[in-house]
């Protein structure tokens, strides 16, 4: 049970900064492509 | 339908003549017995072999849809066996992760029915087997291009499809590789202790990556270099005793290296845990020596081909290596390249930079980093295959880092094992979460949230192509836009295609031939013996006025191409190409076009010409003086 916890909380932290990071870095692109194809 | 008629039969085929292969091979007395799954799934993979070296043989001495249709026939004879045996079945779990794949199968499949509309496609993919269908026959013409010199196993098969279903059936096949990959990232799932829904998941990580959304339905030959290397790691991670067993990988692994020459590089790096597992077991060498040589065998045939025409046995690669005065060929792409990407904290940070900084490198062909989200977690657990695809995966990431332009797309070789690690590491995580209750919204929430983006891009890539596909949308009107304007030449191709008349020829002041236009009729700019030159460091000489007014008026030239960009392009030595641009050019732009779009223009070459030979005239009396 305490290495499920230790998983459960790895993965949610690292969850968090990959998708964070990943939104930084792409998320105004992805935001204005989205736009644009909406703007079709 | 005609290309999803053509698939099925190139299928079949390729299934029956790789059977007997496969099962005389994947099964052996030591208990490494492959699954029935995997000895179907292999069978399209050996089956590759044979065909490719019929359609060499057939094609060298004639290739059009008449000699192809006869040799997919005699091709598909042992695919009668089939009718023997009892169908094959396998019980799959649909729900979710199989609904979503077959949804993402079926999109590329219908996207496949559009008229080409993808960069290398359009250049080189489909340009070739076009050039080869209107010469009559499958050619290596040396200072053509630099790709017909690359691995042709994969291009082969696309020739045969293209001769007989023209530009949607050899996007099928390419569809077909993506499936066959996708189930070797499940089967190899299996192999490293997933169960079927950890295998559904696996191919779906491996389809929904956005390279393989954006180029499923184009013609690639990254994509079933990624299905053979999938095979490989699966096979190997079954085990790798016994001569069968090494005949088996010796061949997939031949298999990949004559498909592109990447294939090498993910051969070294897959081979390379193995042999070390080897030494230091003391078990097992010779069969890898073994197996290494049949993939050597393999790929000796066009080793030995390029040598013979270039000199160079790898050409186009390393060709400074083969020759004092050989030219890199590939330099002003990679220093282009060089210049571009700039990716913070080198090597070290790759392994994060890689997933989160795409843009630093070729743009998002990965997508939302989910690989990069369970990736971890696969070692959670200890499972000697999964160290193993780890060291094959981070060997070809090193060589890829050091060694090859930093293009993200080049990482398709290793995506198999990296999707059934992924996957893995995302069902390691899955099982923790059903014993603890705050966990389970929150790893939904992330696959939610990846499953979401990469939907995103899957509908993107769908409604690039789908509008063309249903007869929507003009192809003109998909291919002129910004993204195509320098490359396409939709429009003029068109034309020329239409207003051309037998003997008569084209001159292209272009950086790239499309496929949309006639090939054959493009007035060649080497001479005879002058292919060697163009690669060497001195290079070729400018051709004078004169010279190119005899070649024009001998070539029977009726129409100049022109694109939008002529001379600003990376990859100068990718065709023979410019050698006419600096005469040309200065006249052209005080000619009207008989074509003027925003794809590329048409002027008539006679005009052309006149102004050319007057220039000439004008200027033979200044120089007499």
């Amino acid at each position: 049970m305490h290495k499920d916890r230790l998983v459960a909380v790895a993965f949610t932290l690292w969850a968090v900064l990959v998708t964070g990071a990943f939104l930084q870095a792409n998320g105004a692109y992805l935001f204005g492509k989205l736009l644009e194809r909406l703007g079709r | 339908m005609l290309a999803f008629a053509v698939t099925a039969a190139l299928i079949l085929a390729l299934a029956g003549l790789g059977r007997p292969l496969a099962w005389r091979l994947g099964t052996c007395r030591n208990g490494q017995h492959l699954t029935e799954a995997e000895l179907w799934a292999l069978a399209p993979l050996l089956g590759a072999l044979p065909l490719a070296v019929l359609v060499q043989v057939v094609g060298a001495w004639r290739y059009d849809p008449l000699s192809m249709a006869v040799t997919l026939a005699v091709a598909l004879l042992p695919a009668l066996a089939f009718l023997r045996l009892r169908p094959f079945v396998p019980v799959l779990p649909w729900w979710p992760w199989g609904w979503m794949l077959a949804v993402l199968v079926g999109l590329m499949a219908v996207s496949a029915l559009a008229p080409p509309l993808d960069h290398d496609s359009i250049r080189y993919h489909l340009t070739l087997p076009r050039r080869d269908l209107e010469l009559g026959r499958i050619g290596l013409w040396f200072g053509w291009s630099i790709y017909e010199f690359f691995p042709p196993l994969t291009a082969l098969l696309t020739r045969l499809a293209y001769a007989l279903g023209g530009a949607a059936a050899a996007q099928m096949l390419n569809v077909f590789w993506v499936v066959m990959a996708a189930l070797w990232a499940g089967l190899l799932a299996r192999r490293l202790g997933l169960g079927p829904q950890g295998a559904m998941a696996a191919a779906l990580l491996f389809v929904s990556q956005r390279v393989v959304l954006n180029l499923g339905a184009a013609v690639t030959t990254d994509i079933p270099l990624a299905a053979f290397i999938g095979a490989f790691a699966a096979v190997a991670v079954a085990g790798t005793e016994g001569a069968r067993r090494a005949l088996l990988l010796g061949l997939l692994l031949g298999a990949a290296m004559a498909t592109k020459y990447q294939g090498i590089v993910a051969a070294v790096a897959m081979m390379t845990p193995l042999a070390v597992l080897a030494l230091l077991r003391r078990r097992g060498l010779p069969a890898l020596i073994l197996a290494g040589s049949v993939a050597l065998l393999v790929l000796s045939p066009i080793l030995l081909r390029n040598f013979w025409i270039t000199g160079n046995p790898v050409f186009p690669t390393a060709h400074p290596l083969f020759g004092a005065d050989n030219l890199d060929i590939f330099a002003p792409f990679t220093q282009a390249m060089a210049a571009r990407s700039v990716v913070p904290g080198g090597l070290a940070a790759l392994p994060w930079t890689m997933f989160i900084l795409q843009d630093a490198f070729d743009g998002l062909q990965f997508g939302f980093p989910i690989l990069l989200l369970g990736l971890p977690f696969a070692f959670f657990r200890h499972q000697g295959g999964r160290a193993l695809c780890l060291v094959g995966i981070v060997i070809y990431t090193l060589v890829w880092w050091g060694a090859m332009p930093h293009l993200l797309r080049f990482l398709q070789p290793i995506f198999v094992p990296l999707a059934a690690l992924a996957a893995a590491g995302l069902v390691e995580v899955a099982v923790v979460g059903r014993r603890i209750g705050w966990f389970r919204p929150v790893f939904a929430a992330s696959v939610g949230v990846a499953i979401g983006i990469q939907a995103l891009f899957a509908g993107s890539s769908a409604l690039y192509r789908l509008p063309v596909a249903l007869g929507l949308a003009d192809i003109r009107s998909a291919l002129e836009v910004p993204a195509f304007q320098y490359y396409g030449l939709i429009t003029p191709c068109l034309w020329l295609q239409d207003n051309l008349r037998p003997g008569e020829r084209y001159v292209a002041v272009i950086n790239d031939p499309s496929v949309y236009c006639p090939q054959a009729p493009t007035l060649h700019p080497l001479g005879a013996g002058e292919a060697a030159r163009f690669y060497s460091r001195g290079g070729l000489p400018a051709l004078s006025a004169a010279q190119v007014a005899e070649m024009l008026r001998g070539g029977n030239v009726r129409y100049v191409l022109v694109a939008n960009n002529p001379g600003t392009d990376d990859e100068t030595y990718a065709f023979a190409k410019h050698r006419f641009d600096a005469v040309l050019l200065p006249i052209l732009r005080q000619q009207k076009p008989l074509v003027d779009s925003a794809s590329g223009k048409i002027y008539d070459a006679l005009a052309v010409l006149a102004a050319l030979e007057s220039g000439i005239g004008a200027a033979e009396p200044a120089s007499g003086r």
